[in-house]
């Protein structure tokens, strides 16, 4: 019972001491996509989420993520690898969004993003922390997304194409047929009624 | 003589003070503005949209700093390092009815008038606050694919044609 208080005596010591420790901010980045599938060809959404923990506000934030997507494998279609913010105040917290393009399929690495910031407007020491990564993604080729996805139009009309001949010939065959009768039956008829 | 030296010399300091602020803020801006908003709902868990633009100023200056009004919300505009004089906003929805199709107004404040924003206490004089811009998101819209599937019209199709025949073989079997 005793080493039960002196922990937990401990435990409020070391975080009360911890918190007084540095009146400074640290800056979290994670680095998420939206995307339910990566498709070759369609658009990948990164979101990078910026949150401002601490009583202070950060200077001259710069995230730099264009290691992560190399134009040779990614076309950048909205927003920058690179963008910056002068002053992010305590408490915030920021969203910036990019929008790629995947121009191969396969298993895709992308690894964190690079984030240097100052603590404060006077200092220039330069602090630099990562953000969080999606790993290994798997970029499905265009045709694997479309066969579940796509509207299927024109495989439609391409069925309707080939199975035509099985409906259309028996059909032609029983209007002739039933043309053939119904003019025998007509013609019965108005000779009967000449009888 | 002294006491109008001095006098003159603060009159002097205060204008030139004036003009100085004067010629760094930027007069009459001009928006050029291009938006993206998620088009596929499908492909997405979330919608996200994104402002990006460029500030043209009468005076040719740049705003140093620039923040925009999110859902009552002022953050940071986010500039770019490698074309400088592009500013970006961004903002993910979790439900895609908060970017549904439409026009959203985003009012943008530069140092001055974020200062001010921040001095102002009462609802009334946040109000009063002008703001340096506003630009507009146009939002297309998410789509969720096809409203009916093209499964349902060839069900429709065929089952019409199998219908037909089978009216007229049961009168011909009957």
């Amino acid at each position: 019972m005793f080493s039960k208080t002196a922990l937990i005596l401990l435990a409020f010591i070391s975080v009360a001491y911890s918190q007084t420790d540095d009146e400074e901010s640290f800056l979290f980045v994670t680095k998420q996509t939206v995307n339910r599938f990566i498709v070759q060809g369609k658009e990948l959404t990164i979101k990078y989420g910026l949150y401002n923990s601490g009583p202070t506000t950060v200077f001259n934030v710069n995230l730099n993520d264009v290691h992560s997507y190399p134009s040779k494998y990614y076309e950048l279609l909205v927003g920058t690898l690179n963008p910056k913010w002068e002053r992010i105040n305590a408490g915030t917290n920021l969203t910036h969004v990019v929008v790629l393009k995947p121009k191969e399929s396969g298993i895709s690495n992308s690894s964190h993003a690079i984030v240097t910031y100052q603590k404060s407007e006077k200092n220039t020491e330069v602090q630099r922390t990562y953000s969080s990564e999606i790993g290994d993604v798997y970029i499905m080729t265009g045709r694997e997304y479309d066969r579940r996805f796509s509207s299927h139009v024109i495989d439609w009309i391409l069925f309707t194409a080939m199975a035509s001949p099985c409906i259309v010939f028996p059909f032609f065959l029983w209007f002739n047929s039933k043309r053939k009768y119904e003019l025998l039956a007509s013609k019965d008829k108005t000779t009967k009624k000449a009888q | 003589m002294f006491r109008l030296l001095s006098m003159l010399s603060t009159i002097l300091a205060f204008l030139t003070l004036i003009i100085l602020t004067a010629g760094q803020n930027c007069e009459s801006p001009q928006f050029k503005v291009t938006t993206y908003s998620t088009q596929d709902a499908r492909l997405t868990t979330e919608s996200a949209a994104q402002l990006e633009f460029t500030v043209k100023c009468k005076n040719g200056k740049q705003p140093s700093n620039l923040y925009a009004d999110i859902n009552g919300q002022i953050i940071p505009c986010a500039q770019s390092v490698s074309s400088p004089g592009k500013y970006y906003i961004s903002g993910s929805a979790a439900t895609p009815k908060q970017l549904a199709r439409g026009r959203i107004s985003v009012k943008l404040y530069d140092d001055d008038s974020y200062s001010a924003l921040r001095k102002a206490r009462a609802d009334d004089a946040v109000k009063a606050v002008k703001p340096f811009g506003e630009v507009e998101l146009i939002c297309s819209g998410a789509s969720y694919g096809p409203w009916l599937p093209s499964e349902f019209f060839a069900v429709i199709v065929f089952g019409a044609i199998w219908w037909i025949a089978y009216r007229e073989r049961s009168k011909i079997l009957v």
